[in-house]
């Protein structure tokens, strides 16, 4: 009984023909759901967690997204350039970056204070793209808009709380 | 109540026969009180959380929002979980091995060290000093009393854990009981053993941050990360663990315990057991995003692992279905696949509340899916899909089951007739609908980018506009929620107040408890379930995974 004690000849019985379907078929489900995520970059390379993540001081990380801000704020980043995205509580440096469509940046993104979480969202709430955001390890994320338009940026760890109000822009330019 | 004293300290319960040692029925109300303590600090929190998050905004300082968002957080998932958890495992291990606890001061000991530690975190979360959420992830830093706090609470918790395995042990060598460890108990036991994992995680990440603000040690985010999951993700698991449990224990009360001859007892064992095999293994789902760990770690211990995590609770729900399906086919029901099904006894709280349960648990799983998957995270990862899961899991699931249970132990501990059955009848189906809703516009919001854990103002929604319409549906299943919760509270105030006194144990369980006769054995097949397991837990999860990579595939390429 489910509630008090029996013995062993009571409760060891053999399983019925539908449990034993059940056991392999549960086993079989999870290993459709590991196999096909150990698969899938033969099937898509470009849709996966970054694999370039590379320990960067946050005070060193900080003066690049300066440098980064100095150039290229208010301009169309050229191709080539390589682009440092720094989170801070509770602002992104820079705010707002322009890109050109069809073109592949490569974004570092990282934190100089606590952890953030950076979320790119489309304005139609269909392209939605989210990592970890670290201090003292940056991120190198390659990144293709086909499409112009505006992308939203937030932050979706919490970090304080200005948590809410760290929000920046991506704008897709033809 | 006329109970003849059978042996020294004890009480025999009238309506099972059952031997309750006195003095740990103390200490077993006690750990239920805070722990009811906790969920009704925790339930204040989430009307006031809830609906900020919903378009109607409650609470528009950030403060005051993230500060009810840590005690909704701690209060819910450590408070009321590990007590009620506590009080359970006490419960199993004395009162059904007709055994005393192991040591009843050693039991007042932890309950002192977790009521102190609860004291500190409380204190510091309402004084404001500690608005650092559930996670509590440095280098964001909270006052150091809600460490010392926490760590004493959890080091209580562990001692508590540690007098439950002695009292087994004292139970057994006395010779309490014969043969093997009743179902619900050898549940319980596992549950026990996962919470070991979740102590020693706790008190590694916890030391770890106070030795790093005395200022003895640097902080690597990424290890505290690894071992904080290990006291958040495992103490889910004990959670799910007891829950399970509790399922089995309402399938056998609510059918006047004739269902349990058709459960299939070995099965449900070995099920159990797997939960201890993967639940370490799957804390790595949670830093699936994380620079800093290499992707086979991922793939093995988030991916893999947590997938595997889901086998037994696949099994346990065939073993759950079955073994209700089987009991009415051997009562009669036995017409076709799902002849069966229109005979399930709907009205009974115990029945729809194990099923709805199981349902909605089984719902949170299929959820869990994509979002513990390397590739797929990138899209769920911090967005309101999380807690769209989790709530599903820990309040459609554990929480509704723990309600439904209480249905039956409050007359059964009291003596007295449950206030309402039909106010029971209905809190249960109100829940359900309540976290359906809440839980489907939280997916939803998660579908389209919301991220989780952050206060969203009007002006904010304006530039998301697609966000209101789940939003506000947020909200609606928040107040629905909330007045079947009143409901319960009030059903259950009032029983141990107004409901009347009998020892009839008809009377008392009139209306909780649909007894069954057997006529024909040999019909009792589970064929119905299988289908019924098939559909959703294979068909519905697959469609929901790869759906979800596809989606993936069609964003634009980031690598």
């Amino acid at each position: 009984m489910v509630l008090t004690p029996r013995s062993v000849e009571e409760w060891y019985k053999p399983f019925s023909k539908e449990e034993k379907i059940w056991f392999i078929l549960a086993i079989a489900v999870a290993l459709t759901l590991a196999a096909t995520t150990l698969s899938w970059h033969l099937i898509d390379p470009y849709h996966q967690v970054p694999s370039t993540a590379v320990e960067f001081p946050p005070r060193e990380f900080s003066q690049r997204a300066s440098a980064f801000m100095a150039n290229y704020s208010g301009k169309i980043v050229p191709e080539g350039v390589d682009i440092y995205l720094a989170a801070s509580q509770w602002i992104w440096r820079p705010s707002e970056i322009m890109l050109k469509a069809g073109v592949t940046y490569r974004i570092w993104v990282s934190s100089t204070d606590v952890l953030h979480g950076i979320s790119i969202v489309s304005e139609d709430g269909w392209v939605v793209y989210n990592i970890m955001v670290m201090p003292g390890m940056a991120y190198a994320i390659h990144i293709r808009f086909d499409k112009p338009g505006t992308y939203h940026i937030l932050c979706n760890e919490y970090c304080g709380v200005g948590h809410q109000d760290m929000r920046g822009k991506i704008v897709v330019v033809g | 109540m006329q109970a003849p004293q059978s042996l020294q300290g004890f009480r025999t319960c009238p309506v099972t026969g059952l031997l309750c040692h006195i003095a740990t029925l103390r200490l077993i109300t006690a750990n239920y009180a805070m722990a009811l303590i906790s969920i009704a600090i925790g339930g204040i929190a989430a009307i006031l959380v809830g609906l900020s998050r919903s378009s109607l905004v409650l609470l528009r300082d950030p403060g005051s929002y993230y500060l009810w968002l840590t005690a909704h957080g701690i209060n819910m998932l450590i408070f009321w979980i590990l007590w009620f958890e506590i009080a359970l495992l006490y419960f199993v291990g004395t009162v059904l091995l007709n055994a005393p606890i192991y040591s009843v001061r050693v039991g007042w000991a932890a309950f002192g060290l977790m009521l102190a530690g609860w004291a500190m975190i409380e204190y510091t979360i309402f004084s404001g000093r500690a608005s650092v959420l559930f996670t509590a992830y440095p280098p964001l830093a909270a006052d150091p009393l809600f460490y010392a706090g926490y760590i004493i609470y959890v080091l209580g918790a562990g001692l508590a854990v540690i007098t439950f395995f002695l009292t087994l042990y004292r139970a057994r060598v006395e010779g309490r009981y014969r043969g093997s460890l009743p179902l619900v108990t050898w549940g319980a036991a596992i549950a026990a053993i996962i919470a070991v994992t979740v102590v020693v995680h706790g008190l590694i990440s916890l030391a770890y941050v106070v030795f790093w603000l005395a200022g003895s040690i640097p902080m690597n985010v990424m290890i505290y990360r690894w071992f904080f999951w290990g006291l958040g993700h495992d103490a889910q698991y004990v959670n799910v663990t007891a829950m399970v449990a509790v399922w089995y224990a309402l399938l056998a009360l609510s059918t006047g315990l004739v269902a349990t001859r058709f459960v299939n007892e070995r099965y449900a064992k070995i099920a159990f057991a797997m939960y201890i095999l993967f639940v370490v293994p799957g804390i790595g789902h949670h830093i699936l995003v994380d620079p800093g760990f290499s992707t086979p770690l991922k793939q093995a211990s988030g991916s893999v692992g947590s997938h595997f995590l889901s086998i037994p609770s696949m099994l346990h729900a065939l073993a759950l279905l079955g073994g209700l399906e089987a009991l009415l086919r051997a009562s009669g029901y036995s017409k076709g696949l799902f002849g069966w099904f229109k005979a399930i006894p709907w009205k009974n709280p115990g029945t729809s509340g194990l099923l709805l349960s199981m349902l909605l648990f089984g719902i949170g799983g299929i959820v869990a899916q994509p979002q513990t998957t390397l590739q797929p995270n990138l899209l769920f990862h911090n967005t309101m899909w999380v807690p769209a899961h989790f709530h599903l899991t820990v309040v459609g699931g554990t929480t509704l089951a723990f309600m439904a249970l209480s249905y039956y132990l409050i007359p059964l501990v009291t003596l007295r007739r449950l206030f309402s059955v039909s106010m029971a009848r209905l809190q249960i189906y109100l829940a359900f609908i309540g976290i359906l809703t809440m839980a489907v516009s939280m997916s939803v919001l998660g579908w389209l980018g919301a991220p989780r854990r952050t206060l969203i103002f009007p002006e904010t929604f304006a530039e998301y506009p697609y966000w209101i319409v789940p939003a506000t549906a947020l909200g609606v299943g928040v107040l629905i929620f909330i007045a079947s919760g009143v409901m319960y509270v009030l059903n259950a105030i009032l029983t141990i107040l107004a409901g009347m006194r009998t020892i009839d144990p008809k009377m008392l369980m009139d209306g909780l408890m649909s007894p069954y006769e057997i006529k024909d054995p040999s019909v009792a097949r589970k064929i119905g379930s299988l289908v019924i397991v098939i559909i959703i837990l294979v068909i519905v999860l697959l469609s929901l995974y790869f759906v979800s990579f596809i989606r993936l595939a069609l964003l634009p390429p980031i690598w």
